[in-house]
């Protein structure tokens, strides 16, 4: 089966076609409360994380939301 | 209205300014703006907007002032520890600033009085420390069409980002950070190094005089990363959830 090369915080990651978001996060094993996620610096909306397929070549970002001041 | 000598003599490096001027700095005299949580953050934004000659400050914070928050709180006087935030916060403003109002809010507010607060004011800064918080503020500011600017560092990492909900197609911070379950970093069992909270609640304050003045801002539905280590930033876009709780509903 072919493989698509996508960057996770500037880390080369490879994937099968048809990745969702959540399919993403399920594989890398992070727990989803608390993050945003990025692709291509646009952030992704939660809701749209099962239906948002990531593409060849995708810059994912992914960070937590952070409380402190 | 026009401004005094001594206010023409104190804002003459905005007076020279081709898009503060006197215009400007008039909007800035009839502005108000609350400040959530008088911390890392708030203390260098709240001084940077006393000094700016923004007519009314309303700060809000219940905590009392404690010795290891000298460390980046920078307008606090050792002396003061053990005084409500507020109040120190305005002695130190009124000390820099007299031709400004100052009102402090130090019992913490249920969501009818920060409603009501925020209705009344033309510009929010998000300041806090912890997620509950940034949650309330960004529904409220969200029901009440009052533009809210985050700030939040921890560590050797900043986030800084806008919400104009005064306009209709503004993204919320739920949008963004749907889950409240409350974080384990905070400044208290994280550390952050005091820069970082100085940087991030400096560009609230830069932020809120350009709004207030009428400039286009840099972060409108943005996000905005700071990477204390490198000094690198990085954007993101921030698009309203169309299924998100807080924003999407009230159409
Ligand atoms: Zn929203």
């Amino acid at each position: 089966m072919n493989k698509i090369t996508i960057n996770i915080n500037g880390q080369a990651q490879q994937l099968a076609p048809q990745t969702s978001v959540t399919d993403l996060l399920t594989t890398l094993g992070h727990a989803e409360q608390g993050m945003a996620l990025a692709v291509n610096q646009s952030i992704i909306s939660r809701s749209e994380w099962p239906d948002h397929y990531l593409q060849q070549g995708d810059e994912v970002s992914l960070f937590q939301a952070i409380a402190g001041g | 209205m026009m401004l005094s000598n001594a206010e023409t003599l104190r804002y003459s490096r905005h007076l020279l300014l081709s898009n503060v001027g006197e215009t400007g700095q008039l909007k800035l005299k009839q502005a108000k703006v609350l400040i959530m949580g008088m911390g890392g953050l708030g203390a260098p934004a709240s001084m940077y907007l006393a000094a700016a000659g923004v007519g009314q400050l309303v700060l809000a914070d219940f905590d009392e002032l404690d010795v290891s928050n000298l460390q980046r709180q920078i307008s606090y006087d050792a002396s003061q520890v053990g005084q409500h935030k507020v109040d120190a916060a305005k002695a130190r403003l009124t000390g820099l600033n007299n031709e400004i109002r100052i009102r402090g809010i130090k019992k913490k507010m249920d969501a009818k009085q920060l409603a009501m607060e925020v209705s009344m004011a033309d510009l929010v800064l998000d300041c806090t420390d912890n997620l509950a918080s940034r949650h309330l503020i960004s529904q409220v500011c969200c029901q009440a069409k009052t533009p809210l600017i985050v700030g939040a560092g921890i560590r050797l990492e900043g986030q800084l980002m806008m919400f104009d909900f005064s306009q209709p197609d503004s993204a919320c911070y739920h949008c963004l950070f749907p889950s409240t379950q409350e974080q384990t970093l905070n400044c208290s069992n994280s550390g952050v190094l005091g820069p970082i909270v100085g940087t991030i609640g400096s560009l609230q304050a830069l932020e809120a005089i350009k709004y207030l003045v009428g400039l286009p801002s840099g972060i409108k539905n943005q996000l905005k990363l700071f990477d204390g280590l490198t000094l690198n930033w990085q954007s993101f876009s921030i698009s309203r959830d169309p299924a998100c709780p807080v924003c999407s509903v009230h159409e």
